[in-house]
């Protein structure tokens, strides 16, 4: 079994604006986003304050790490059989995204910001040694 | 791919889990160039995990050259609202590139056993995950010199698992790693106490926390055999290594139920009952005064009382 | 009342407020406090304060000023018209609480209730009006709650000033009187002129008296039901009604300070799927790693 990206229609998708919100909504469906929610939303200085459900929010805009891209990605139809391939395609991208918080400033200690730092850490988790520098490493080495 | 266990959730909870079709990406630029030809695409699929043994999930470019991790942030109380629209699933999936020497390496140590030169192909093979046929093909493969022998050349290149090769080759991705988050400041000390650490902040922590810290990380990148011999070779001590069943997401805060929250006078009933609710809320307020300590220190006590995870 | 101040964002409180008379700066002066719309689940709460000179209480008397809820509102108006004419004898100042405002304080981590938020925003006016150089020797409070503690609270606060505190003080009280016409004519205007952010249409729309009880208002709540978001800016969410609405008959939604026992239990079960590998604790191999935990990070087996 493997997902196939359909990501040649990239360049046409839609820019959408993404907001993550500190609750669980249990719907996937349409909603009234932008007069029921980005009406609330006030910019004082850098900081954003939303509202939901009469709580207070408390926002931040993230610029997505560079070299990436962020994609809403749709299975519009489901495979019939375990073995068929399955199709991915691209409904919109954003390059910024707001989270929120339930009345807690934002900071660089949520559990986004420091999520998000995996790209940076994978980066160097996962790019080749250099061989001279290794082989010079374990002549030196413990 | 590991079953999970028959759940006690409600079964409306599990349809509704299955019937998403909508996800968030973090996709890397590098996957989204179009190349010449539009047959190639992106192809998701389950590969071994080299630590768990089991299927995860691994993304492979357009051109079969680079292999990524797909790794998916998700706290518990979030939700995305995209454009018009909700998603209930408040996670990002994110996708960056691994080493796939880590992919291989399983396979290797397993052929090991041989200790005969073979070829990758011959090496590569698991009849459960089909799909790491593509791994041959990656690009980042020729840094198997590092963790192999290798004889003979260009197709007909054989490998054979070189463990002190492999084991220098890890000490030099810890100590990549730990200059890494010595840089990015990562935090390595379990923050058990919010307190202990601000103490601590003066004093410039020991690189063997860093080292160790490293060494846990890419461990999560190999087999349990491979893990344990690198930790002798970096001289980590083999400590009791508390089972750190980090704790499940902390008991949520209380909150005062909405159904308690009224008005306190109702001008269109009239002035009956008034005492009592002054009387709930100044407890609920002395309850709240309890919420305003930073319990961050408190967790491991509490987690202590709480019913052990299954 | 000219309430282009507070039009301008109707989800944060606002001040507006008279000149204080110069006689109020030299001479000695009462002040009444009082409110207006702390029950409804619908539109602001108001709190209003009224000031002039102890030797101005005939005038009070005078202008016919009673109890804001004896009167009609075209009469309330017309007093109002009274007060803003005296302006050379009388100030006048209110804080217009928006539903927004009562909602987030009532709904934030660490609650703010109702009372306390009332007894800050009189204080809040009482400083105010201090501040303005007036000469205040005697303060009326009209009050909800518990009259001693209130009385005692504002003394300690005010101890030059005698303080009175007493319930139904906007009918004994000229001075308070006024204030709760104040406070009123501004509630008033303020609903009647509402306009919805989400764009709703007032054209023909009947909210009812706001209380929880009168059936035009839950009519109005009920049909104007966002299934996501509930209802908008002009609804007071920290009400029961609001929220047993919503319960009913939106979508649900969870919140990490919800205190309810099956969403609990709930939680739990999607967390177990979530640190699936956190959770095995009997076999190694599947631990991750703290950086991946502490990050709600995790390798997917499907999507």
């Amino acid at each position: 079994m493997s997902m196939q990206i359909n990501t040649e229609t990239v360049s046409t998708a839609p820019e959408i604006s993404c907001h993550l919100l500190p609750c669980e909504i249990h719907h996937n469906e349409e909603a009234n986003v932008c007069k029921y929610f980005e009406t609330t939303i006030r910019k004082e200085e850098d900081l954003l304050t939303g509202c939901m459900h009469g709580r207070p929010l408390d926002g931040e805009k993230v610029a997505l790490p560079s070299g990436y891209t962020g994609l809403v990605v749709i299975e519009s139809r489901k495979a019939a059989t375990e073995e068929e391939d399955r199709m991915l395609d691209i409904k919109s991208k954003f390059n910024e995204f707001t989270y929120w918080n339930l009345d807690k400033p934002t900071s660089k200690e949520d559990m986004v910001s420091k999520a998000l730092q995996w790209i940076d850490i994978a980066n160097i988790l996962h790019s080749p040694i250099n061989q001279d520098e290794c082989s010079q490493r374990s002549v030196t080495g413990k | 791919m590991p079953k999970r266990p028959p759940s006690r959730q409600s079964s409306s909870k599990a349809i509704q889990e299955a019937d998403q079709s909508q996800w968030v990406f973090l996709m890397n630029d590098n996957l989204l160039e179009i190349s010449g030809d539009i047959e190639e695409k992106p192809v998701i699929c389950q590969l071994r995990h080299p630590k768990t043994d089991e299927g995860c999930l691994y993304l492979f470019d357009q051109h079969g050259k680079n292999v990524y991790e797909i790794i998916k942030y998700k706290e518990e109380f979030r939700s995305w609202l995209i454009g018009e629209s909700v998603q209930k699933d408040g996670g990002i999936i994110l996708t960056t590139q691994i080493d796939p020497v880590f992919l291989v390496l399983p396979y290797l140590i397993q052929q090991d056993k041989c200790s005969k030169y073979m070829t990758l192909d011959q090496i590569v093979i698991d009849d459960k995950y089909t799909e790491c046929r593509r791994l041959p093909d990656c690009n980042g493969l020729n840094e198997l010199t590092q963790v192999a022998d290798v004889k003979g050349e260009n197709d007909f290149k054989g490998y054979r698992y070189n463990k002190d090769k492999t084991l220098s080759w890890l000490k030099a991705k810890v100590d990549n790693l730990t200059d890494g988050i010595i840089e990015k400041g990562i935090q390595v000390i379990k923050s058990q106490s919010a307190m202990y650490v601000k103490s601590n902040k003066e004093e410039k922590l020991d690189r063997d926390a860093y080292v160790k810290y490293s060494y846990g990380m890419i461990s999560d990148y190999l087999p349990l055999q491979i893990s344990q011999e690198l930790k002798t070779y970096l001289g980590i001590p083999d400590c009791e290594e508390k089972v750190s069943h980090n704790p499940v997401e902390e008991p949520p805060a209380k909150r005062v139920k909405l159904e308690d929250i009224k008005p306190l006078e109702d001008y269109s009933k009239q002035n009956d009952d008034k005492k009592k609710p002054t009387l709930s809320k100044k407890l609920s307020m002395a309850q709240k005064k309890l919420e305003k300590i930073d319990k961050k220190g408190m967790k491991s006590l509490s987690s202590f009382f709480s019913p052990k995870p299954k | 009342m000219d309430q282009s101040k507070f039009e301008a964002d109707r989800t944060k409180k606002c001040i507006l407020e008279s000149e204080a008379p110069e006689c109020t700066k030299s001479e000695p002066c009462w002040l009444g406090i009082d409110e207006a719309g702390r029950g409804p689940v619908l539109g602001p709460m108001v709190y209003g304060t009224c000031y002039s000179p102890l030797t101005s209480g005939d005038l009070l008397k005078e202008m016919g000023l009673a109890d804001s809820k004896t009167l009609s509102e075209e009469q309330r108006e017309s007093m109002f018209e009274k007060i803003h004419e005296a302006s050379d004898k009388v100030g006048w100042m209110v804080e217009i609480l928006p539903p927004t405002y009562i909602s987030n304080s009532m709904l934030r981590r660490i609650k703010y209730n109702l009372n306390a938020l009332s007894h800050d925003s009189a204080i809040g006016l009482i400083e105010k009006v201090l501040a303005k150089g007036v000469n205040v020797q005697e303060i009326y409070v009209d009050t909800v709650g518990d009259p001693m503690k209130y009385q005692n609270k504002l003394k300690g606060l005010f101890p030059n000033i005698s303080i009175t505190v007493a319930k139904k003080a906007d009918a004994t009280y000229p001075v308070v009187s006024g204030a709760s016409i104040c406070a009123k004519v501004a509630r008033d205007y303020s609903v009647k002129n509402w306009i919805f952010a989400e764009g709703i249409d007032t054209e023909g729309l009947v909210y009812g008296s706001g209380y929880p009880s009168d059936p035009n208002t839950k009519k109005f709540m009920s049909s104007s039901l966002d299934k996501v978001f509930g209802f908008t800016q002009f609804v007071r969410f920290s009400w029961s009604t609001a929220a047993l609405i919503i319960e009913k008959e939106g979508v649900q939604v969870r919140w990490e300070d919800d205190d309810d026992e099956e969403e609990n239990k709930d939680a739990k079960g999607s967390a177990s799927l979530l640190t699936f590998f956190k959770r095995s604790d009997d076999d190694p191999k599947l631990h991750r790693h703290q950086y991946f935990t502490d990050r709600c990070l995790t390798s997917l087996t499907n999507l």
